[in-house]
């Protein structure tokens, strides 16, 4: 472990004094200030005397403010291994760099130079130290506020982590692979493309010209191979040709064509001969035909006299015939004349008997009509009357039904007025002795019984005097008025009805409605017999009074006509056998029709038979016509002539048959169809086998000349040549790919092996790097790229998020992680570690701080670490005192 | 005393595509020099006659220039030359040579052995019995009209052929243009000059293969001479007196095949003295085999060039040569990183590896090494 032990800084920056930190420890030490203590200063003179040359003149910003004569210095003490280090700079004024190991001493550029080597950085050529220079010191110091920035500062430090790497798995630098593989490339590139490994460039170029050429050649190649060909066709065709010479087939040819020529005239002349002998014939058959013709009429008018006397004879007789069948049909007319005079008297006898029914009928029907009639006006009378007599009688029953009304409603009160003074009277009951007699009022009282007292009435008892007796009750004398007076009403009604009593009065009324009912009754009766009255009834009567006269006239009249026409017989027995219109008119339908039918066929046997007498004597002038002609004795003489005639012509006839068809026999076994074609045939041969010749001829010096132009070309020279140009071409072709598939060969090897030697280099890594992760992402893992830069995070196996995607606080976590492993990595490799942080983790909340405490922690067991905070309650618990080394020396920073 | 030479297969006009252009351009033109050679041979040595037994020409249809230039190389001799017509110069109806007699290149003197007729030449009382291919191809005997063939009494009689002697060349034994083996003696000729067979060969006393007299592949079999047959005429005129026959070299290139083996650094220090030692003229065909390491390869690669620049053509097979950079050269070539087993992969997979490919990566790969 490398362990810084002293820092001193004078006329640096806001430390003009001499400024010094001592007592730094192994592992973690925390120094804690406020904001502008010097925190930062004392982070930026560390970096100072490692990183920029002492003899650089542009540092004049490590001067304290308004100082230009300052000589900022910085001192260092530190172990490594096992050895008290020493190293002091001083700037500008006075230049000044010694390092010493507590042995040996370097002085100057030299001491700069072992102090890069032991540090794993560079310097810049000239001026001040720039990022790319830093090296480890770049990854391992933490500036304020870039904790989560690492891609730079990894790729800075890279050669010296792979150096580091190399070292630790026994492999070498892999810069110079790299090299070899980017000039492979770039080499293979001018003869493949990239991505498809398509041939580019001179190779592309050697490829396309050794097509071409390959093309060339094998054109003319085939061109070669057709000049052969013709060569030896003119070989053929010059044979040929010469062969054709000497023979000259063709004139062979026109000697047979002459030959048959000969023969075909032979043969013509015979046919014309033929021919001759033919007409000849012909015209003798033709005399023969004509005088068979002629006798053949002469006889045909024998035969035709025979038949015009036949048909004499059948005319005579069709003629007969005619007249027979004529005779029958005027008969046959006739009766159908009788026939249907008959039917037509018979229909109007039957006619007339139908006229005598019906007026027969109708009369009865009216006399039947007439009678009812009567009857109904009896009855309307009748009916009339009893109409009448009920309104009477009810007119003579009327009662003044106001008076009646009046009557009975004063009735009923004087009924009730009864019974109210019944209720009200006192009552005198009385058994008196039999026999004894007591007069009340006018009234004599014996026996017993009761009596009421209506008025004061006075008891006379015989022998005692009298009793006045007064009713009790106050109204009673005028309820006694008022039952006067109402029966006084009373008998007024009863003056002015003129009846005694009211059931008298009701009795009447009741006898009125009957009378009532009765006319009703009577009045209904009139309506239905008569409804527009009696009158109408009565005029309807003398109008089928009428009717009936007239109806009976017409019958006289008819009855008069029938016994006039049939005398003496009676009229009802002749009707009921007539009356049959109907079966009459059939009859005499049928009549008619049968006699028109006789009358046609009548007339029709009249022009059958003028037409049979016509040809009868037509076919009797025709007969004795031909009789005439037969008895010629002139044509009897041409008859003979003509027989002997046609005896003659038949002889000849057959001889000249006979001639011909001898002939006939040579001229087919001649052929001269086959003559024909055979001349024909050797014309043509003979004309092709000569134009062919000369064809050839011609053919030939075409040839001839084409070859020797063609070989005048040289063609197998040029053939030659173009197989040469083609074989050099393809050389340089094959050379090419040879070269382009070495190349191939290097990039597949070198990327091939590269590879696996960026796995075998990750390994050390990815193992420093699960010591911390876990902690942050218990599941997952970092993947690394070529360069060893932490790329993405894994979860699970899988590739997942880009680290730069994370949030800064994460990315800040991860990159201390990452710096802690890189940390480890270099320690593995030997080298020194020490670790510097700035205001580190700010943005970090408070689990996951607690968890790069754990992590810092375990990191300070192997590492020092000098850990640069303004915030030192935050970094209390981490097992050291957190140092305050600064509030002494307050300034103020540039 | 009669002499007469005896050549054959010129293939004037003949093409070398497998050779660089210069070099193919130089074997061409040497084919030219050498007939001129030959006919100032003939001319100094007072032959009587130069019989060319077929295949003057390497193809039918030659430039006019090639035509001329050849007709001019023979101007050299003006004494009988028969030319016969072989189965690269088939005498057909249209040929090379009715092309030649159209533009009037043969001498009065050049016969043009075209069709079998006996061809007299009275100056040196030689009866030239000629057998011309007039086909591409035959497969009848050409040179059996020779047993019928009169001659005139006291002339020599010489057969003029190309094809195959059958049942003698092994390597051709279904070859067309068949020649009877015994036919110098049924045909009671003095001499049979045969051509087609590119090497000399001596079929009998009186019958010969003379070769071509410039060579054209790589195969040692006398090829580069051509043939003086000379007869006594003192002593007897007869059939049965074998000529004398003597090759005489006329070819300006050596055409040579080698196939070294590399295996201890001796047999590069061999090969680089050979190479050193190789006649300017040479054709030189190298195959090479064996391993070598980074040095050997520079040593190899320098010779090579040098060679390259001295020989007439150098053209050199080294996929067989695996190339394997010794340790102490690996570490010179400090072969860092995954770069070493890059190396150490493709040294192992240039032994399986015919292509040639490995070895060549890593040849690149040592040279960019050493760059660096």
């Amino acid at each position: 472990m490398m362990q810084l032990q002293q820092i001193r800084v004078e006329q640096f920056q806001c430390y003009r004094a001499p400024f010094v930190v001592d007592g730094l420890t192994p592992g973690l030490n925390i120094l804690s200030g406020p904001n502008e203590a010097g925190k930062s200063t004392l982070a930026r003179a560390i970096r100072t005397i490692f990183l920029e040359r002492y003899s650089a003149g542009t540092l004049l910003h490590l001067q304290p403010q308004d100082d230009s004569a300052a000589s900022p210095s910085v001192e260092l003490e530190f172990l490594w291994q096992g050895r008290p280090w020493r190293l002091s700079k001083q700037f500008l004024k006075k230049k000044r760099c010694l390092l010493s190991d507590g042995h040996q001493q370097w002085d100057g550029e030299e001491a700069e130079q072992r102090l890069a080597e032991m540090m794993g950085f560079g310097y810049s050529k000239k001026g001040l130290s720039k990022p790319e220079h830093w090296g480890v010191p770049g990854l391992l110091w933490v500036e304020q506020g870039s904790g989560q920035e690492w891609r730079e500062p990894v790729a800075h430090a890279a050669d010296y982590l792979q150096q580091a790497l190399g070292d630790m798995v026994g492999a070498s630098d892999q810069r110079e692979g790299d090299g070899l593989l980017r000039r492979a490339e770039t080499e293979l590139a001018q003869y493949l493309t990239a991505r498809t490994a398509k041939p580019t460039g001179a190779y592309l170029q050697a490829i396309q010209q050794a097509e071409e050429a390959r093309q060339e050649s094998e054109a003319l190649q085939v061109r070669l191979q057709a000049y052969r060909q013709q060569v030896d066709e003119l070989a053929t065709l010059q044979q040929r040709h010469r062969q054709d010479s000497a023979q000259r087939p063709w004139e062979s040819l026109r000697h047979q064509q002459a030959e048959a020529e000969q023969k075909l005239v032979a043969i013509r002349q015979l046919q014309a001969r033929q021919e001759q002998d033919r007409q000849a014939a012909d015209q003798t058959t033709l005399n023969l035909q004509l005088q068979r013709e002629t006798l053949l009429a002469q006889q045909q008018d024998e035969q035709q006299a025979q038949a015009r006397a036949q048909a004499c004879q059948q005319a005579d007789a069709q003629a007969e015939s005619t007249a027979q069948a004529l005779a029958l049909l005027r008969t046959q007319t006739t009766r159908a004349q009788a026939a249907w005079q008959q039917a037509q008297e018979a229909l109007a006898r039957s006619q007339s008997a139908l006229r005598g029914l019906q007026l027969r009928q109708q009369g009865e029907i009216l006399a039947q009509r007439q009678q009812e009639f009567q009857d109904r006006l009896a009855q309307a009378q009748r009916w009339q009357q009893a109409w009448r007599d009920a309104q009477q009688a009810e007119a003579a029953l009327a009662v003044d039904e106001a008076v009646w009304k009046q009557w009975r409603q004063d009735a009923q009160q004087l009924r009730e007025l009864d019974i109210q003074r019944q209720g009200l009277a006192t009552r005198i009951r009385y058994r008196l002795v039999p026999g004894q007699t007591l007069q009340l009022g006018a009234a004599m009282l014996q026996g017993e019984g009761e009596q009421p007292l209506l008025e004061a009435a006075t008891l006379s008892l015989p022998g005692v005097g009298e009793l006045e007796l007064i009713p009790g009750v106050r109204d009673l004398a005028e309820l006694g008025r008022r039952h006067s007076e109402l029966e006084a009403r009373c008998r007024q009604h009863a003056q002015a009805l003129g009846l005694e009593t009211l059931a008298a009065v009701e009795a009447r009324h009741a006898q009125a409605q009957r009378h009532q009912a009765d006319g009703k009754h009577a009045q209904t009766m009139l309506q239905s017999l008569a409804a527009k009255g009696v009158a109408a009834l009565e005029a309807e009567h003398g109008a089928l009074q009428l009717q009936v006269q007239r109806q009976t006239q017409d019958w006289t009249a008819w009855l008069a006509h029938w016994q006039q026409l049939h005398p003496g017989q009676d009229w009802r027995e002749a009707a009921a056998t007539e009356a049959d219109e109907h079966g009459a008119r059939r009859q005499a339908d049928l009549c008619r029709e049968h006699l028109q039918q006789a009358e046609r066929q009548q007339h029709d046997a009249v022009l059958a038979h003028q037409q049979a007498q016509q040809q009868a004597r037509h076919a009797h002038q025709e007969h004795e016509a031909l009789q005439a002609r037969l008895a010629d004795p002139a044509r009897l003489q041409q008859l003979r002539a003509g027989r002997e005639r046609l005896l003659t012509l038949q002889a000849e006839a057959q001889a000249q048959q006979a001639r011909i068809e001898a002939r006939q026999r040579d001229i087919d076994a001649a052929r001269p169809d086959l003559l024909e074609q055979d001349i024909q045939r050797l014309t043509q041969s003979a004309r092709h086998q000569e134009t062919a010749f000369l064809e050839l001829g011609h053919r030939l010096d075409v040839l001839r000349a084409q070859l020797e132009s063609l070989g005048a070309q040289g063609l197998d020279t040029q053939y030659a040549e173009a197989d040469a140009t083609f074989e050099q071409a393809e050389r340089r072709r094959q050379q090419l790919a040879q070269r382009a598939q070495a190349l191939q060969l290097l990039v597949q090897l070198l990327s091939d092996k590269r590879q696996i030697l960026i796995g075998r280099l990750q390994a050390p890594l990815q193992q420093h790097l699960q010591r911390y992760l876990p902690l942050l992402y218990p599941q997952a893992g970092i993947a690394l790229d070529e360069t060893l830069q932490p790329a993405s995070l894994t979860r699970d196996g899988r590739l997942g998020t880009p680290l730069e995607a994370l949030s800064f606080g994460s990315r800040e976590q991860i990159g201390l992680a990452c710096r802690l492993a890189y940390a480890d990595l270099l320690q593995q490799a030997g080298r020194p570690t020490l670790l510097i942080l700035d205001d580190a983790l700010v943005h970090t909340d408070e689990a996951r701080l607690a968890q790069m405490k754990r992590m810092l922690f375990d990191a300070a067991q192997r590492h020092q670490i000098l850990l640069l905070t303004c915030h030192p309650d935050k970094w209390r618990d981490m097992g050291v005192p957190v140092r305050t080394p600064f509030t002494a020396q307050s300034g103020v920073t540039t | 005393m009669t002499r007469i030479l005896h050549t054959a297969d010129w293939q004037i006009g003949r093409q070398y595509a497998r050779f660089e252009p210069e070099d193919a351009a130089a074997l061409s033109e040497a084919r030219f020099r050498t007939v001129e050679r030959i006919a100032a041979l003939a001319q100094s040595g007072g032959y009587d006659a130069v019989l060319v037994a077929g295949d003057v020409f390497d193809a039918q249809t030659v430039s006019e220039r090639t035509l001329r230039r050849l007709f001019n190389a023979l101007q050299g001799f003006d004494g009988d030359w028969v030319l016969l017509p072989g189965n690269h110069d088939a005498a057909l109806v249209e040929s090379v040579w009715t092309q030649a007699q159209r533009l009037g290149l043969p001498g009065p003197r050049m016969h043009l052995a075209l069709r079998p007729e006996v061809i007299l030449l009275e100056a040196s009382s030689l009866a030239i019995l000629p057998a011309p291919l007039t086909q591409r191809q035959t497969y009848e005997d050409l040179t059996t009209w020779f047993d019928q063939a009169g001659t005139p009494t006291g002339w020599h009689r010489i057969g003029l052929a190309h094809g195959s002697v059958q049942g003698i060349l092994q390597d051709d034994i279904d070859a067309p243009n068949p020649i009877a083996p015994d036919r110098a003696a049924r045909a009671r000729l003095d001499y049979l000059a045969l051509g087609d067979w590119h090497g000399q060969r001596c079929i009998d006393a009186h019958t010969w293969y003379s070769g071509t007299p410039e060579p054209d592949r790589f195969k040692d079999n006398g090829a580069g001479h051509v043939l003086s047959v000379a007869w006594d005429d003192g002593a007897s005129a007869t059939a049965s007196v074998a000529p004398t026959v003597e090759p005489l070299f006329v070819a300006h290139h050596v055409w040579q095949q080698w196939h070294d083996t590399l295996a201890v650094p001796d047999d590069l220090d061999r090969l680089v003295a050979r190479l050193e030692a190789a006649p300017a003229q040479a054709v030189l065909d190298l195959t090479l085999e064996g391993r070598t390491d980074l040095a050997g390869q520079h040593r190899l690669q320098e010779a090579l060039a040098r060679a390259q620049a001295l020989l007439r053509s150098l053209s050199v097979q080294q996929d067989g040569l695996k190339l394997y950079p010794g340790e102490q050269e690996l570490a010179a070539l400090s072969a860092s990183g995954y770069v070493g087993e890059v190396i150490a992969e493709l040294q192992a997979r240039q032994e399986s590896d015919d292509s040639g490919t490995s070895r060549e990566a890593l040849v690149i790969l040592a040279q960019w090494l050493e760059e660096a």
